[in-house]
């Protein structure tokens, strides 16, 4: 799933409302039996308001869970035709090294490109919050422009921009002396690919952030500044544990999508085919295994596997943030 | 993604029930129409539907990629009033195999014709997906059909596809550099590592010519060239894999030579670098396909008009190896309801000179594997403003004639995926070609054991 689209679908509410939530965690709970017979119709409009949602998530989310669990129970040989294997597949995956190295550099992906890019966001949003900037509402729109451009497009983009010889960023890096940068090398690989998407989310997170800061009651601030208290305390002090549950939220949000980090590099791979392995991401992985060699049973048996390990991640966090009384 | 529990939800619920449930039933239903439109509107086949079909013909569905192809259709059903193609364009090359083989698992929605690589033919043998042509006398265009072409095709006594086009390899050389540094066109490979030691000498910047190691299609090409190809096979359940032999190691060894001493670059095929490398001189040579120069003439500026086409160097004087990079064949697809009028239409589009006046020209401009344009003397004396007066068809003609058809192997999915990355290591400096060979040898006969085949080493 893009994480672009998954976040479009269903926009996140502000300051603890309800949450979207990612792969595995718990769904709608049955309605209560109601107490009177003729309190059962009174159930049905918001059955039937929900039930287009549903279908759809029946259709295009349990249907094929299931299907894939199935698929990855058998194994298809281009000699001998499909026969049932049990666990065989998820064996394969989990001592495929290309597999754990995608999972690997998906997690320091994660640690690296959420943190730095939430704490860039809030900077900004602060800085538009406090009204210390001019022409605020120019540059707010100018930072959410990355995210109005699609991941495809944003990815074809930079692979043209950072062209090893001929890019003007690495005519850039000649002219400041840095001798010839690849951006495309091993090394730089994966910090490019942090850059970019740095680039396509920090204007939402700074938007969404800005958003919630705004929603802080004027007065408060206006009693911290009667105290004396100066900008940068007001904002570290006052408004970031006021806006927590967001940061919260975001974390959780960019995490999900890191995990399933799969557009920018495979859009890099049609460019630079040698700068992005078979299993450079877990997502990757699935698809090249499922797609590039058509063993559709070992691809299913990865994403079974993938699921589970965001799934697992996403019940911790949503454990976590339970207990620190988010939902009440 | 479903939305938290909101456990208030039922609770303050105004009056006035059976209004509502008017309204709710109705935005349920208006949200269901607008799934459904929407789910409609995402067709994004490009249909060149039916263009000059006769009412009541049979229709056939062809998935095609080449430009020109549109053309050749419309001429055919122009002349052939009883059948009707359609032409759709689900992808190029992998992107439209995978879609194939997706159809075929699904069993449903698989294409009647599909246009397929001489390379991915037997892996469509292997799973029985194309249908027999033999029975419905395809096998009358033999005659007319390049040998190269015509072997890869067959299998025993069936035909599982109808040949197309061909990539005979040529060398490409800028004259004006050979000249300029007094450099003969080599005729063998060691004749050719000279030339690239002199030209290197000459103007310490050049290199002879560019060599990808990360794309597979041209290296087995020339692999094939030199005698080298690192795959047997004849159909059923044996498999040869030989990326270590002694030819191969020699193949390995003389290119990794001249990459060690910067006399040949490894920029990416098509890239940019690789234009520039060649219109600035830094190449002086490109191992090129037949239908190399065409595309070659869009993106260079400078050097067009300095170009000649000689025949491949060889590994030993007097020898003839010819490669192939790149050529198509249609094949028809299993499950179709109409394999006789889809015989018809592949024989006629592979094997007529209606369809080749139009596949040879100037939109199009496939390399024929069909003979009687491939000799005729005014596809053989065509000039190219890159190769200013001279006939480089003569050169990828003779090349044509002489190619001996490759054994590809049924598990060239895999060779191609999982090639990019095994041989990463030798453009960027960290592996030499023949390390990379041996790594590959052992991933491909450990993929073709896991896939059921009898492999057979060296």
């Amino acid at each position: 799933m893009n994480q672009k689209t998954a976040n479009l679908a269903s926009p996140p509410r502000v300051s603890g409302g309800p949450v979207p939530d990612g792969p595995g965690a718990p769904g709608r709970v049955a309605p209560r039996r109601p107490a009177r017979r003729r309190a059962r119709g009174r159930q049905w409009p918001g059955a039937v308001f929900i039930s287009p949602q549903m279908l759809v998530l029946a259709l295009f989310m349990l249907v094929p869970t299931v299907y894939a669990v199935y698929e990855s129970l058998q194994t298809t040989r281009l000699v001998g035709g499909t026969h049932y294997s049990g666990l065989a597949n998820y064996g394969t995956v989990l001592h495929s090294p290309e597999f754990w190295d995608g999972v690997r550099r998906v997690l320091v992906f994660t640690v690296v490109q959420v943190p730095v890019t939430i704490a860039l966001a809030f900077f900004f949003a602060a800085l538009f919050d406090a009204g210390v900037v001019k022409y605020a509402r120019f540059f707010r729109t100018v930072f959410f422009m990355p995210f109005a451009v699609p991941g495809v497009v944003a990815a074809v983009m930079w692979s043209f921009l950072l062209l090893p010889d001929f890019g003007p960023y690495a005519k850039l890096m000649r002219a400041l002396g840095l001798g010839h940068v690849d951006f495309f090398s091993s090394k730089l690989i994966l910090p490019t690919i942090i850059l970019i998407v740095m680039w396509e989310w920090t204007g939402y997170n700074v938007t969404v952030l800005y958003t919630s800061l705004k929603s802080i009651p004027q007065h408060i601030t206006e009693a911290a500044v009667m105290d004396g208290a100066r900008l940068g305390t007001i904002i570290m002090r006052l408004k970031l544990p006021m806006v927590r549950p967001t940061i919260v939220m975001l974390c959780f949000l960019n995490t999900v999508g890191a995990l399933q980090l799969f557009t920018e590099p495979s859009i890099l791979a049609a460019f630079q085919p040698q700068a992005v392995s078979f299993g450079f991401t877990p997502s990757l992985y699935v698809y090249n295994t499922a797609v590039g060699t058509s063993d559709y049973n070992l691809g299913a048996a990865a994403a079974v596997v993938l699921a589970l390990i965001i799934g697992a991640l996403s019940l911790g966090a949503f454990a976590i943030r339970k207990r620190a009384g988010e939902f009440r | 993604m479903s939305e938290m529990p909101a456990d208030e939800a039922d609770r303050g619920r105004p009056r006035g029930r059976r209004r509502r449930w008017a309204t709710a039933t109705g935005a349920a239903v208006l949200a269901t129409v607008v799934l459904v439109a929407c789910g409609s509107i995402g067709d994004d086949t490009a249909a060149s539907g039916g263009s000059g079909c006769h009412a009541g013909a049979t229709g056939l569905t062809f998935w095609g990629w080449s430009a020109g192809y549109d053309l050749v259709v419309k001429k055919f059903n122009q002349t052939h009033p009883d059948i009707c193609v359609r032409l759709e364009n689900a992808g190029n090359a992998s992107d439209e195999y995978v879609k194939v083989n997706d159809a075929l698992k699904a069993n449903s929605g698989t294409p009647d014709v599909a246009q397929i690589e001489y390379f991915a033919l037997p892996s469509f043998e292997i799973t029985k997906s194309l249908v027999d042509l033999a029975p419905y006398g395809v096998g009358d265009a033999r005659a007319d059909e390049a040998p190269a072409a015509w072997s890869q095709v067959t299998e025993g006594s069936a035909q599982y596809a109808m040949p197309v086009d061909l990539g005979p390899l040529g060398l490409y050389y800028n004259a004006k550099v050979f000249t300029e540094h007094d450099i003969a066109v080599p005729t063998t490979w060691s004749a050719f590592a000279a030339a690239a030691d002199a030209l290197h000498a000459a103007d310490p910047k050049a290199a002879i010519t560019n060599f990808d190691p990360v794309d597979a299609q041209p290296v087995l090409a020339l692999m094939q060239q030199y005698g080298a190809f690192p795959f047997t096979y004849s159909g059923g359940d044996t498999l040869g894999i030989d990326f270590t032999g002694p030819a191969q190691t020699a193949f390995a060894d003389l290119w990794q030579g001249m990459i060690d001493k910067k006399e040949v670059t490894t920029a990416a095929d098509f890239s940019p670098a690789q234009w520039a490398n060649l219109d600035s001189g830094a190449n002086a040579a490109r191992i090129s396909p037949a239908w190399g120069p065409v595309g070659m003439q869009g993106s260079i500026k400078k050097t067009i008009g300095d170009w000649r086409a000689a025949p491949m160097p060889q590994t030993r004087a007097g020898q003839d190896l010819e490669g192939n990079w790149g050529g198509s064949t249609l094949a028809v697809v299993k499950g179709t309801g109409h394999a006789k009028e889809a015989a018809t239409f592949v024989k006629w589009f592979g094997g007529s000179a209606d369809a080749w006046q139009i596949l040879s020209g100037d939109v199009a401009g496939a390399f024929p594997g069909y003979l009687p344009l491939l000799n005729s003397p005014a596809f053989q004396s065509r000039t190219l403003p890159i190769s200013g007066t001279s006939q480089p068809n003569k050169v990828f003609a003779k090349a044509a004639r002489n190619t001996r058809p490759a054994q590809w192997p049924p598990i060239m999915t895999a060779v191609l995926t999982q090639w990019t990355s095994a041989f990463a290591g030798v453009t960027k400096g960290t592996e030499t070609l023949a390390e990379a060979f041996k790594a590959f040898q052992q991933q491909m006969v450990t993929y073709a054991k896991a896939q059921g085949f009898t492999v057979t080493e060296g």
